[in-house]
């Protein structure tokens, strides 16, 4: 910036110190951002020639004023090559012309530096006062906006004086010219026309012309001011260049970096050695430790298709199901399925050619995959259900393959809260939403692993979430808005280790069942192998073999019992594994699985090892074939250890083959149920029954323990259960294949039973009590029902009732009093054939007739119609009877009650407090009590209670009428307080109502009480008016045709 | 009311047809005024329940003919509810709490406890207590008859008990002790005859003394089933012959064949057969004593005089057994393939012994 400044002395300057000038021009390029600052000063010397040569600029050229001299390079004049030239020519011309000056200025500057307003008056286009007036419009923006300022620019003052001097001996600025220029940019401007962005003081010229200065670049305006001081202090022994930085910028800042990084690294060598130091005394630990911080499970779990070791046809089909979401899901078109198998029959091809076996072709899928798709693209089967055994990998491979088919699998396991709302929300989120904040973007897959183990309403949910019918529960929509039903849009795979579960039977239909088989163990005992060998485990495929066959291939637990041998010891050995307890674990097993154990003898496997130690001896065999076992599990044994290629199943292995299959299973009752139902149709030896005396004799020996545990409630007994199968299955096994039935004959038998029950106790609540009394359940049902039957069925003529012969009139009446007391009746029902029939109810003959082929009698249909028709005419009869009584009763009363005022109170009227029925009086109000309070607890009492009154005249009583009542009991009484007083109540008979008296004509009293005489007249006129009027009426108390009118036939006609 | 049993039944204690000292007896005893707790024993059909509503009567008067069902809810320990339904007269009450199966201790001791708990208002014209007849006493649990015994003792100036029980020797003997056991022994045949002849004098029918004779024996001394068996003969033929075949109750018959099937064939396949049968029964309610007793007294009456012993001992071990144990069928099952075995064997030896 001062290189060009002093025109006169730059060339001898510029030889003097060409190395120096270099070296600057390199700093002012590091520094370019912050030098802009100092643009107005410049071309403060050049205030005409850039005036001159910014004509084309958009400031108006005539006024020279400072403020535009100084916005012009900023706001127009881009760093421009061909324009710097130019205009750095005319500035050296310029210049050159007031050399002389020029040392004057530089002093002048400093003093006037706070004469703003002289300096503003002056608009002569000298130098020194061009300069001056620079400064000092900048010292005026700043200081109006923040005192601090001044103070920087004081310093930025004082800087410039001295480099102008040191320009002054230096002359080779004009070459640098354009290098100070060339890093402004747009960015740089601090001075604008328009308004900027940021920051900005607005600033009013004399013209009105107004200017913004930017605020924000104060900042690095300040850093130069920094940087500029900090270079003065190097340069304190020299005025020359060189002073403000020896090294170039980015070499110091190369510099500093590389020092922290030798800091850094220094720090990081100092702590790696102490790690070392400790390292090297247990290395072999530091090792171990890094290995168990992950399980192998984990290490070794497959991350790719292509290494699953579970088999292919499962994989393959799982694969091809989700896959067949793609249409709906990324709306990709399935391939054809032509090419398919077209590749399907090359690779089989290719495989008969390799191995030479035309026959050999597997089934590429599952048959039981539904390939259809519905019409928006789903497959029908829109869930997976995988089962299997644990540690098959049955959640590895979903994951895996919910992968490879482009999905992000979601897993929900039983870890998660598996509620009702739990999972709707979970599955709505899951199936209908993708994540945003993760890196990949692929759409969910829900995984809901051991599903067995949900609430059966989730899974209902599920089912119903699947079948279309919406997730439910939502908050309920507004009338009239449709709810947009929920769909399923995600494939969704679920696992589960018993397929069995009832929770899961609704689900099974809609879902694509696929059971996982075990891995094979060769595959599983090489992938071991590979563990083993990368681990560095010695060990031998035999005992890999053995242990994937122990532990039931399961994975999980052969890669942790590995994991656990190399900690321990570094070799596994075929003999550590038969004394390991592992493949010991809670195993389920099926109640089939058990089942078929306890009737068939195990095979003996093909030998895999042949270890002569683990061989039986033929000692142990004679000694077993002499044990008092049954004779047929001894033969059976005794033919097993001939075959010597073969591993011998011995009966120690036996025993405990069915002991833990029946104790995984742990449902004892129903085992024992399945052995009986099936026992009879297995094929056993014996001469005497013997095996199924025995084999009962457990089975009661069970039974009795089970009710013991259950009423004394002492579960250490069960320990004893599972022996009894043990026994059971040396009783019965043989080497057939058996053929199992799940045992239902017991639920059926008492459901049965219950149905009968249930008949007999309807039957017992609605008897007669009378005869309830003498018929408990039993009896009722062993004796009396069996002839009841019979009774109830003789032979009546189909003929009208009224052509019966007194006789037989006297036995229709019969049954229907027997029918009536026992509630029996016929109702007729509809048959399955369209056909009525008249059937018992409640049915007793479903009670007493037992499975025989004896054909019993019974009533023909026309017969049994007219019981039933009877039967329903008895009982209005008898209510009829209880009615009329009743009216009977109601007459007495209103009889009574006029006499009432005539004859003597002798009667008390049965006393309120006595309410408890079995709290009898004695004497007569004891009786009236008792009456009236059996007749209110009871209708069936009044039967009584009329039989007694009116000559055994049954009546079937509607629920207390308590004005009948009253009054019933107060004949009684009345009439019982004739009797003498000292015979006990129980003693007293009840005697024949004696007539009663007829009321004397009751005749009307004024209010003395003196009798009224009538007037003839008027009894006359009221009988007139009766006789007279054609219509006439008679109140009827009771009936509803209260009114009367004779018709006679002659008006009808 | 037009059964012959209900109707010809005899209500008071000086018109029993048979026991008449011990009606006598009791008669006293009632006419004391007071009478201690009774424990009335004796087979199915012989009219315990008959004497005991007799007794009542004796006792009352015809108040306790008057009788309503009542039902009456009991709670339990664990808060379940449980229906009984008892017949109540204004100074009885009957109940049979084995209904409720193992919860009968609470219905014991509630029911009895409420009644008992409970005096009379005015004890002058009146018995001072009211009685409480329990039913089917041998098939309470122990603990209700725990229950029982301490009840009995302390409301005894409130309440009498009547247990009504078929054998003596399911009732512990701390009850019986507290009882007066009256014994009511089943009618003798000869007894049986007069009855319904008499009955069928009134019903003016004339019954052929063989006849009678015929169905006394079939009844096997159960008057009731003997009544019942009389009049199901006059309904399914009348006049009465001397040589009417009288029927027996269908599953007597169902279990004769059983038995029948059993002596014919001994293999694991007949017992399968069987195993079928004897589940009809028990889906039709038969109690298992009874399925055990027909199949005991057919059983016997079929095999060889040295095998009768042997086979009732099984019958006996597998009832006891079945009676610790809860699932009737595998100890009726074990009973029928454990004589099938014995009796094959039996069989074998003597077709052995006679070559």
């Amino acid at each position: 910036m001062d290189n060009f400044f002093p025109a006169d002395a730059e060339d001898e300057f510029e030889m003097l110190h060409a190395a120096e000038m270099e070296m600057m021009k390199e700093m002012e390029n590091e520094a370019a951002s912050s030098q802009m600052q100092d643009g107005p000063c410049v071309f403060n010397g050049s205030s005409q020639s850039t005036v001159q040569s910014s004509a084309s600029g958009r400031v108006s050229p005539v006024p020279i004023d400072p403020f535009a001299v100084l916005s012009q390079p900023n706001a127009s004049v881009l760093p421009n090559g061909s324009l710097l030239e130019n205009r750095s020519a005319k500035r050296r011309l310029i210049l050159d012309d007031e050399d002389t000056s020029g040392s004057d200025s530089i002093t002048d500057w400093a003093e006037k530096s706070t004469y703003n307003s002289r300096n503003n008056k002056r608009r002569k286009p000298l130098l020194p006062i061009v300069r001056g007036l620079v400064d000092q419009t900048h010292t005026n923006s700043h200081s109006s906006s923040a005192d601090p300022d001044i103070a920087i620019i004081k310093r930025i003052v004082r800087h410039r004086e001295r480099l102008l001097q040191q320009a002054l001996i230096d002359k080779g600025a004009v070459g640098s010219n354009a290098i100070i220029n060339k890093p402004r940019d747009i960015r740089s401007c601090t001075i604008h026309f328009r308004l900027p962005e940021g920051g900005f003081q607005a600033v009013t010229s004399n013209d009105g012309d107004r200017i913004y200065l930017s605020l924000d670049e104060d900042e690095d305006f300040l850093k130069a001011g920094q940087r500029l001081t900090l270079a003065r202090c190097p340069e304190n022994s020299s005025s020359h260049i060189k002073q403000l930085l020896q090294v170039p910028f980015s070499q110091l800042k190369e510099a500093a970096q590389a020092e922290l990084h030798r800091q850094a690294e220094r720090v990081v060598r100092s702590t790696e050695l102490n790690q070392t130091t400790s390292e090297l005394d247990a290395q072999e630990q530091e090792e171990d430790v890094d290995d168990e911080s992950s399980l192998w499970t984990e290490v070794y779990k497959p991350t790719h298709y292509l290494h699953l070791l579970s088999d292919e046809m499962t994989n393959r089909s799982v694969l091809h199901w989700i896959k067949l979401w793609d249409k709906f899901v990324f709306g990709k078109e399935k391939k054809p399925r032509k090419p398919n198998e077209q590749a399907a029959v090359k690779r089989e091809n290719w495989r008969e050619n390799k191995f030479g076996k035309s026959q050999y072709r597997q089934p590429i899928l599952l048959p039981n995959l539904n390939e259809e798709l519905e019409a928006d693209g789903r497959p029908v089967q829109k869930l997976l259900l995988l089962c299997g055994a644990p540690g098959l990998g049955k959640t590895t491979l979903a994951h895996i393959i919910a992968r490879h088919a482009g999905y992000r699998p979601v897993e929900l396991n039983a870890s998660d809260d598996r509620s009702v709302d739990a999972f709707r929300s979970s599955i709505e989120n899951a199936t209908s939403m993708r994540s945003v904040l993760d890196v990949d973007k692929r759409p969910n897959c829900l995984i809901i692993d051991e599903i067995d183990g949900a609430p059966a309403p989730s899974i209902k949910l599920l089912v119903n979430l699947i079948s279309g019918k919406g997730l439910g529960g939502n908050a309920p929509s507004k009338k009239g808005t449709k709810q947009k039903i929920f769909i399923l849009q995600r494939p969704v795979i679920a696992i589960c280790n018993d397929p069995f579960v009832t929770a899961l039977r609704p689900l099974k239909p809609l879902a694509l069942v696929v059971t996982f088989p075990p891995t094979l163990s060769t595959k599983l005992a090489q992938r071991l192998q590979e563990i083993c060998n990368e681990r560095g485990l010695s060990t031998d495929l035999t005992a890999l073999l053995t242990l994937a066959h122990k532990t039931r291939n399961d994975i999980r637990s052969c890669l942790a019992l590995l994991q656990f041998v190399k900690s321990k010891r570094g070799a596994l050995k075929l003999s550590d594994i038969e004394g390991a307890a592992v493949g010991q674990k809670d195993y389920q097993q099926s109640l089939f699985s058990v089942w078929n154990n306890i009737f068939s003898i195990p095979r003996p496997a093909k030998a895999r090892h042949v270890n002569p130690h683990n061989l039986p001896s033929p000692t142990t065999d004679r000694r077993v074939s002499n044990s008092t076992l049954a004779d047929s599990s001894t033969t059976l044994c005794s033919t097993a250890t001939t075959s010597t290629t073969s591993t011998i199943v011995t009966l120690s292995d036996r025993y405990r083959e069915v002991l833990q299959s029946a104790m995984s299973c742990s449902e004892y009752e129903k085992i024992l149920q399945g052995w009986f139902e099936n026992y009879p149709t297995c094929k056993f030896k014996h001469t005497h029954l013997e095996p199924v005396t025995a084999g009962l004799d457990w089975a009661c020996f069970l039974d009795m323990l089970r009710t013991e545990i259950q009423k004394s409630q002492s579960w250490m007994l069960q320990g004893f259960l599972p022996h009894v199968f043990v026994s059971l299955h040396l009783n019965f096994a043989s080497h057939q294949r058996p053929k199992i039935t799940f045992p239902v004959q017991h639920t059926e038998q008492t459901a049965v039973q219950q149905r009968t029950e249930t008949l007999i106790t309807s039957l017992l609540n609605h008897m007669n009590p009378s005869s309830r009394v003498f018929a408990a359940a039993p009896l009722l049902l062993m004796d009396v029902l069996p002839y009841l039957s019979t009774i109830l069925q003789p032979n009546f003529r189909p003929i009208n009732t009224q052509l019966y012969s007194s006789k037989e009139k006297a036995e229709l009446l019969s049954v229907i009093d027997t029918m009536i007391a026992y509630n029996l009746t016929y109702t007729q029902e509809r048959s399955k054939e369209g056909q009525y029939s008249f059937v018992m109810e409640p049915n007793i003959e479903e009670v007493v007739r037992l499975n025989s082929n004896v054909n019993h009698r019974q009533l023909s249909y026309i017969a049994r119609q007219l019981v039933a028709r009877e039967v329903e005419m008895e009982k209005v009869r008898r209510s009829e009877l209880y009615f009329s009584q009743q009216q009977q009763e109601k007459k007495l009363f209103s009889e009574r009650n006029s006499i009432q005022t005539a004859i003597d109170k002798s009667v008390d009227k049965p006393s309120p407090l006595v309410k408890n029925p079995c709290d009898a009086l004695p004497g007569d109000n004891s009786m009236v009590c008792s009456e009236e309070s059996s007749a209110r607890s009871d209708k069936k009492s009044l039967f009584q209670k009329n039989k007694s009154l009116c000559a055994n005249i049954p009546s079937k009583s509607t629920p207390g009428d308590d004005v009948a009542k009253d009054d019933a009991s107060e004949i009684i009484s009345s009439q019982g307080s004739n009797d003498d007083e000292s015979v006990p109540n129980h003693l007293r008979k009840l005697v024949a109502k004696p007539l009663l008296k007829l009321p004397e004509t009751k005749m009307p009293r004024d209010f003395f009480g003196r009798v009224m005489q009538s007037s003839l007249s008027q009894q006359n006129k009221a009988t007139n008016d009766i006789v007279k009027s054609t219509v006439w009426f008679r109140f009827k108390e009771g009936y509803s045709n209260a009114v009367r009118r004779s018709v006679k036939m002659k008006d009808l006609v | 009311m037009s059964l012959w049993i209900d109707k010809y039944r005899p209500k008071e204690l000086s018109k029993l047809d048979y026991h008449t000292e011990q009606a006598q007896h009791l008669k006293q005893l009632v006419d004391g005024g007071d009478f201690p707790h009774l424990l009335v024993t004796g087979p199915s059909g012989a009219g315990k329940k008959t004497r005991v509503v007799a007794l009542l009567r004796q006792l009352y008067g015809p108040g306790t003919e008057k009788l309503r069902i009542e039902h009456q809810s009991v709670l339990t320990a664990s808060k379940k509810k449980l229906e009984i339904s008892t017949v109540a007269s204004n100074y009885h009450l009957e109940v049979n709490p084995s209904d409720v199966g193992i919860h009968d201790r609470v219905v014991v001791q509630e029911l009895i406890k409420t009644l008992a708990s409970s005096h009379q208002l005015d004890t002058v014209g009146q018995r001072d207590f009211k009685v409480v007849v329990i039913v089917e006493a041998d098939k309470l649990t122990k603990d209700a008859q725990h229950g029982l015994r301490r009840t009995m003792e302390k409301y005894m100036s409130t309440c009498r008990i009547i247990l009504c029980a078929n054998s003596t020797s399911k009732v512990i003997p701390a009850i019986r002790s507290r009882c007066l056991v009256v014994r009511v022994p089943a009618p003798t045949n000869e007894q049986i005859v007069s009855i319904l002849q008499n009955i069928c004098k009134k019903e003016s029918l004339n019954l052929p003394i063989q006849l009678a004779e015929k169905i006394a024996v079939k009844s096997r001394r159960n008057l009731r089933r003997a009544i019942l068996m009389c009049e199901a003969c006059k309904v399914e033929s009348y006049p009465f012959s001397s040589t009417q075949e009288v029927s027996l109750p269908d599953w007597e018959v169902f279990l004769r064949t059983t038995a029948n099937m059993i002596v014919s064939e001994q293999s694991p396949n007949r017992l399968f057969e069987v195993r079928g049968r004897l589940y009809e029964l028990l889906s039709h309610c038969v109690p298992t004593n009874a399925i055990f007793q027909g199949l005991l007294r057919e059983l016997i009456q079929n095999v060889d005089g040295e095998l009768k012993a042997e086979v009732t001992r099984l019958a006996a071990y597998h009832e006891h057994r079945l009676n610790l144990g809860s699932k009737a069928i595998y100890h009726l099952e074990a009973f029928v393939a454990s004589f099938m075995a014995l009796y094959k064997k039996f069989l074998e030896e003597n077709m052995a012994d006679m070559f």
